[in-house]
């Protein structure tokens, strides 16, 4: 089964980026991938407010492909923490997205740490956009993570364009990181960090719609990893971490 | 025609180093007919050695490799005598300059690039990097030498937010001398508008290997939906009539 641990299903006007879940369900069929974890371009408490709503819609129309994920803004702290709650608890969501680029929470502040905690309590994990930018390298969220040891803190796009060596530094630093494949250029890198951190915390993903799944697929399996590791990487790790098991039985 | 429209070739001394006969066998692997290449900034930082070295094998390659002049703009007057002496002696196709590894702001190459705007040679910039070659930046430099063709690398951006697009975007659609590369492009549904409604014929097919995986990188470019007719103008045509190939 190909799990992929990061897409986009959202209706961002300000960002002109349109992409309901009619258009990422095709990509996901002409990649051969069964599951998606999909989540919002923006984020709540904030500028989508109803954020949650529109995920769990889009669920319950393709409930056996898509797995929701919360994208949440820790500023608004005690509102994030009860977001967070109501959809693992009553919405059926297995994890939470934070982009410290729009949210502008610093992963190592008070605020972003008590989510991470909270995502550790609800047994569900933590998606970061893990790039360039301030806020997003893997050392500032590794500084949060520190704080968090029983979370498992994924570093979505592994690093970016510039940060990727610095993101499998701290993944072999810090046990609860993972290393995220989407949108990272360097498919060599993927092989590198299966060797330096091992299999079990490379997770694919996609950033689907906007970059193209079966492209991103293609990265993890020309690599020639090997049936075993391709397993964990582009499916295996990510059922364990969303728990995907324990939900279908 | 397939072109990969940028290489950077040689000994490397910020990464991996891919030397000529290499990056032959791999576009020969590639269905790749010709390649335009720059050289990498050697070990020694000359600069002058490298664009000799290179355009020598570019002669030597019955038509196979294009070379791309390579210069500095903090030389000064020297970098304008470098891309004269690259474009009018050693048969070079065009410029390259790299902002990030030369660590100089866009903007003080306009002596070098009114030197290629004399001569209508296209001009390679290595986009993206922050404070000194981002989109907008290249594209007030190109405002000052609005007949010169000249070439973003990375889709005009490096940002994996994705927030650099929207600059990369007002660069190429309010400057007409602005073309755009594909390597290591963030997003594909970017290259896809790039074609689509930027135009074909302002995309370029490049790998930039060995920083991105020339494979991938084609992978990349073969996975992007476009017409047969604007795939044949992305992945060669536009690259043989830019440079003459």
């Amino acid at each position: 089964m190909i799990v992929d641990f990061h897409t986009h299903v959202d209706e961002a006007k300000a960002f002109g980026w349109i992409d309901p879940p009619d258009k990422l369900i095709p990509l996901l069929d002409a990649a051969g991938i069964d599951k998606a974890a999909c989540m919002t371009y923006v984020d709540l408490p904030g500028s989508n407010p109803d954020a949650l709503e529109y995920l769990a819609e889009a669920v319950s129309r393709f409930p056996d492909r898509l797995i929701a994920v919360a994208r949440l803004n820790p500023s608004y702290w005690r509102e994030a923490e009860e977001a967070l709650r109501r959809a693992v608890s009553a919405l059926g969501f297995r994890g939470v997205k934070l982009h410290p680029t729009t949210t502008l929470a610093h992963p190592a502040h008070e605020p972003t740490v008590a989510l991470l905690q909270l995502a550790a309590e609800l047994g569900v994990p933590a998606l970061f956009h893990c790039g360039d930018d301030p806020y997003t390298t893997p050392q500032a969220i590794a500084a949060g993570a520190r704080q968090a040891p029983d979370t498992a803190v994924v570093l979505g796009h592994m690093g970016g364009y510039f940060h990727v060596d610095d993101a499998i530094a701290m993944a072999e630093r810090h046990p609860n990181l993972y290393l995220e494949t989407s949108a990272m250029p360097y498919p060599n890198k993927i092989a590198e960090a299966v060797e330096r951190v091992g299999a079990e915390r490379v997770i694919f993903g996609s950033d689907g719609p906007g970059c193209n799944p079966r492209l991103e697929v293609e990265k993890v399996r020309m690599l020639g990893l090997g049936r075993e590791v391709d397993g964990l990487i582009l499916g295996g790790n990510a059922t364990r971490l969303l728990g995907l098991e324990e939900a279908a039985g | 025609m397939i072109v990969d429209a940028l290489m950077l070739l040689g000994e490397n001394r910020f990464g991996a180093t891919l030397e000529v006969p290499d990056a032959l066998a791999v576009c020969d692997r590639l269905g790749i007919d010709k390649l335009v290449a720059a050289p990498a900034r050697p070990l020694d930082y000359h600069l002058e050695p490298a664009n000799e070295r290179l355009a020598a094998a570019a002669r030597a390659s019955g038509g196979r490799l294009a070379a791309l002049g390579r210069v500095d703009p903090l030389n000064g007057r020297a970098a304008q005598a470098e891309a004269r002496r690259c474009l009018d002696e050693l048969g070079c196709v065009g410029l390259f300059l790299h902002p990030g590894e030369e660590s100089f702001p866009v903007a003080a190459a306009r002596p070098v690039l009114e030197v290629a705007a004399e001569r209508r040679a296209p001009v390679v910039v290595a986009t993206g990097w922050f404070a000194l070659s981002e989109p907008l930046q290249v594209a007030q430099a190109a405002a000052d030498v609005p007949d010169l063709p000249v070439v973003l690398t990375n889709g005009g951006q490096i940002n994996i937010s994705g927030l650099s697009m929207a600059d990369a975007w007002l660069a190429l659609t309010s400057h007409g001398n602005l073309l755009v590369m594909t390597n290591g492009t963030y997003r594909q549904d970017f290259i896809e508008r790039l074609a689509s409604e930027l135009g074909p014929e302002r995309v370029l097919y490049a790998s930039c290997a060995p920083v991105f995986d020339p494979v991938f990188e084609q992978k990349r470019i073969r996975s992007a939906r476009m017409t047969d007719e604007a795939r044949a103008a992305v992945e060669g045509g536009n690259a043989a009539r830019l440079f003459h190939l």
